[in-house]
């Protein structure tokens, strides 16, 4: 007799009423990795306390598994929450097309696996979040132009159907240009990831200049320009917030050209002033996002958004300053520093993205619990390091060889470390959660409920 | 052409060494063509040549710190494997001494000699212990405390010394251990190297360019554009 055909996982999928939620699915494959990063995180923590631990690792060695954690945190949490955005921006989370986003993301989770085994077995171009080596490295670009080959076929780009406004026109070539710069990512990480290429660095502190902070940290403010007009529609007269921002953006972008990137010292108060024009955007980002409609789930994270933007320009900006950079440098304090960059800022922008585009399923990360277990620990962390690092700056062995005090910062740290993991736990299951939720009980943000 | 003394006593073989093949740039300078050595538990050999002759790139290789193109390593019995037992191997088997130490200039000489006790998860007071008796015996007793950058050249060379001999290797890699030293200095250094060799057993090799040194060991083993020779066999 004849088997009945086998139905696919999509065919399925329409079939059990739960239809995909690309969105949803990108923000459970960023908290996978994000679990994943944070456990390996909670396990240097460990070693760090308990040397003898390192026996039992055998050849993945510490060095290993921080590269393993480093780079899941960047590939994995910080970036698969971002293919949702696109996902929605270029209007591929819904339609057939929809059916593809699983697939799109699992090549790039598959990319990050093989990447990770092949960080543990030692392979690695030995370039800080650029250790993409041999097979990886193919694998990951093959990942990242999967996903630009998805945009731009499953896009309404091609076709270029619904132009009827000039809105819809400039839409379009905003959509087209993003595509292209989206293309240049793939090309300038494989480049980037030889031994050939390497950032400028400043001959005094062996650290990046003020002008290539500055350049990196207008890409950000660009980013996050850019970040609600996707998901958020602009509130009616707010033009001139808006304007404003973009013109400072224009301003300091002409500053940052005209400086010499290369061999310049901290010291140079040309360095240090201009990344101090950074301070501007302490008042201009949350004036700038107060002119877009915002779901209701987001208001918290948008307070915790502008919180942890002040922390990371005016940290930032102190840390550079001549005298307080060179006490720093290489020490826990910049440890301190990058987690106030990653876990606050970065995670808390991400969250934030993924929540108003979720709308009514952002409800995953706004338990109050878990809101306050990262954000708290967050702050703890940054400040045991502050400490570590000024203990470290007068005694350079304050880190490595244990003693009673550098114990005890790092075992709060270890703590600190549990929370956030978890937090993201709660977040993950959260998450899963949604993906099993039906899609009649998703509500567009664009349409429905705003603040 | 292989490298055994005769084994008198019956010792175990420390170190070998198979037909180990090493070039750079991409084989346009072959370092070493081919070298066969072995060592014997607890004693001392002398790699002796010229500038350039594959002395170095040997003790490299033989401590895992650089791969052969061809060619294989075993130590105390076990053969050399980057992904399996190196990093055991470097923790607790073998200690290295480098011609310009490798010291880290910030810390003080206490600080440096821990630090591979810490790797090898030492319980701190053994560790301790340990290297006040080692303090003891260099005579750095009244240094401990003292950066890197305070000592002079024979100081840290002896504190590389006991960093070296921190986790109670087995064997003692030395590359030019008195290259960056005064002949006085040097003879010191050397002399004490010696003393600490044979009190704990460890098989020492050692690279070298001065023969009055060399003569001192056990064996010399002669190299020659990447190739070994043996010249004398003491024991």
């Amino acid at each position: 007799m004849e088997e009945p055909m086998r139905l696919s996982a999509f065919s399925e999928e329409a079939q059990s009423g739960i239809a995909p939620n690309p969105v949803a699915q990108a923000a459970w494959h960023g908290l996978m990795w994000l679990v994943v990063a944070n456990t390996v995180g909670v396990m240097l923590a460990a070693l760090l306390l308990f040397p003898n631990l390192n026996g039992a690792l055998g050849e993945w060695t510490y060095g290993r598994w921080m590269m393993v954690h480093m780079n899941l945190e960047l590939y994995g949490w910080t970036s698969m929450p971002l293919l949702g955005f696109l996902f929605k921006v270029y209007g591929v989370d819904r339609g057939p097309a929809a059916l593809w986003c699983r697939p799109v993301l699992w090549v790039w989770s598959a990319a990050l696996g093989a990447g990770a085994l092949a960080w543990l077995s030692g392979h690695s171009s030995g370039k800080l979040f650029l250790d993409w080596q041999g097979y990886t490295r193919i694998l990951f670009i093959g990942a990242l132009l999967t996903l630009w080959l998805f945009l731009l076929l499953k896009s309404s780009l091609l076709s270029g159907s619904g132009l009827r406004s000039g809105k819809d026109r400039r839409v379009w070539w905003a959509k087209l240009v993003g595509l292209v710069v989206l293309l240049a990512v793939p090309l300038l990480l494989y480049f980037a990831s030889s031994p050939a290429v390497y950032p400028p660095i400043n001959p005094d502190t062996g650290g990046p200049t003020g002008a290539s902070q500055l350049e990196s940290s207008l890409i950000v403010v660009l980013i996050l320009l850019t970040l609600p007009c996707g998901i958020a529609r602009r509130l009616p007269g707010k033009r001139r917030a808006i304007g404003v921002a973009w013109w400072v953006l224009a301003a300091e972008s002409t500053l940052c050209a005209a400086m010499g990137r290369a061999n310049a010292s901290h010291h140079q108060p040309l360095q240090y002033m201009s990344l101090g024009t950074l301070l501007l955007w302490l008042p201009l980002i949350p004036a700038y996002y107060s002119a877009f409609a915002w779901h209701d789930n987001t208001r918290r994270w948008r307070t915790a958004l502008y919180g942890w933007w002040g922390a990371l320009v005016v940290t930032g900006w102190v840390l550079f300053l001549p005298g307080v950079l060179d006490k720093f440098k290489f020490t826990d304090g910049l440890v301190g520093h990058t987690f106030v960059a990653m876990a606050g800022f970065t995670s808390t922008a991400l969250i934030l993205v993924v929540v108003q585009i979720l709308g009514d399923g952002g409800w995953v990360f706004n338990r109050t619990r878990s809101f306050y277990a990262w954000h708290g620990s967050v702050i703890a962390y940054a400040a045991l390091m502050t400490i570590a690092g000024w203990l470290e700056q007068s005694n350079p062995a304050f880190t490595m060889i244990p003693g009673t005090l550098r114990n005890l910062l790092y075992a709060l740290r270890l703590l600190t470390g549990s929370f956030m993991l978890l937090a993201s736990l709660d977040w993950f299951v959260g998450a899963s959660r949604l993906l099993r939720e039906p899609a009649s009980l998703r509500i567009d943000p664009l349409q429905e409920k705003t603040a | 052409m292989s490298l055994s003394p005769p084994n008198n006593g019956q010792r175990a073989i420390a170190v070998r060494a198979l037909d180990l093949w090493k070039s750079y740039d991409d084989g346009a300078v072959t370092v070493l063509q081919g070298i066969d050595l072995e060592c014997f538990e607890g004693r001392s050999v002398a790699l002796c040549g010229p500038s350039g002759c594959g002395k170095s790139t040997l003790l490299h290789l033989i401590a895992g710190l650089d791969q052969p193109d061809r060619g294989r390593v075993w130590v105390n019995g076990s053969e050399l494997d980057r992904r399996r037992n190196l990093l055991n191997l470097l923790r607790h088997e073998i200690g290295i001494v480098f011609q310009l130490h490798n010291l880290i200039p910030d810390l003080t000489l206490e600080e440096n000699c821990l630090i591979p006790a810490v790797a090898a998860g030492t319980n701190p007071h053994a560790a301790r212990q340990r290297l006040g008796e080692l303090a003891e015996r260099t005579g750095l007793h009244k240094r401990l405390k003292h950066r890197v950058q305070k000592l002079s050249g024979g100081e840290r060379q002896r504190t590389a010394l006991c960093r070296a001999l921190m986790n109670r290797p087995k064997i003692l890699l030395a590359d030019e251990p008195t290259g960056s030293l005064d002949e006085r200095t040097g003879g010191m250094v050397f002399d004490l190297l010696l003393e600490l060799v044979n009190a704990e057993g460890v098989t020492l090799l050692m690279s070298t360019h001065d023969r009055a040194l060399a003569s001192r060991c056990d064996r010399i083993v002669e190299m020659h554009d990447g190739r070994a020779n043996e010249t004398v066999c003491v024991l």
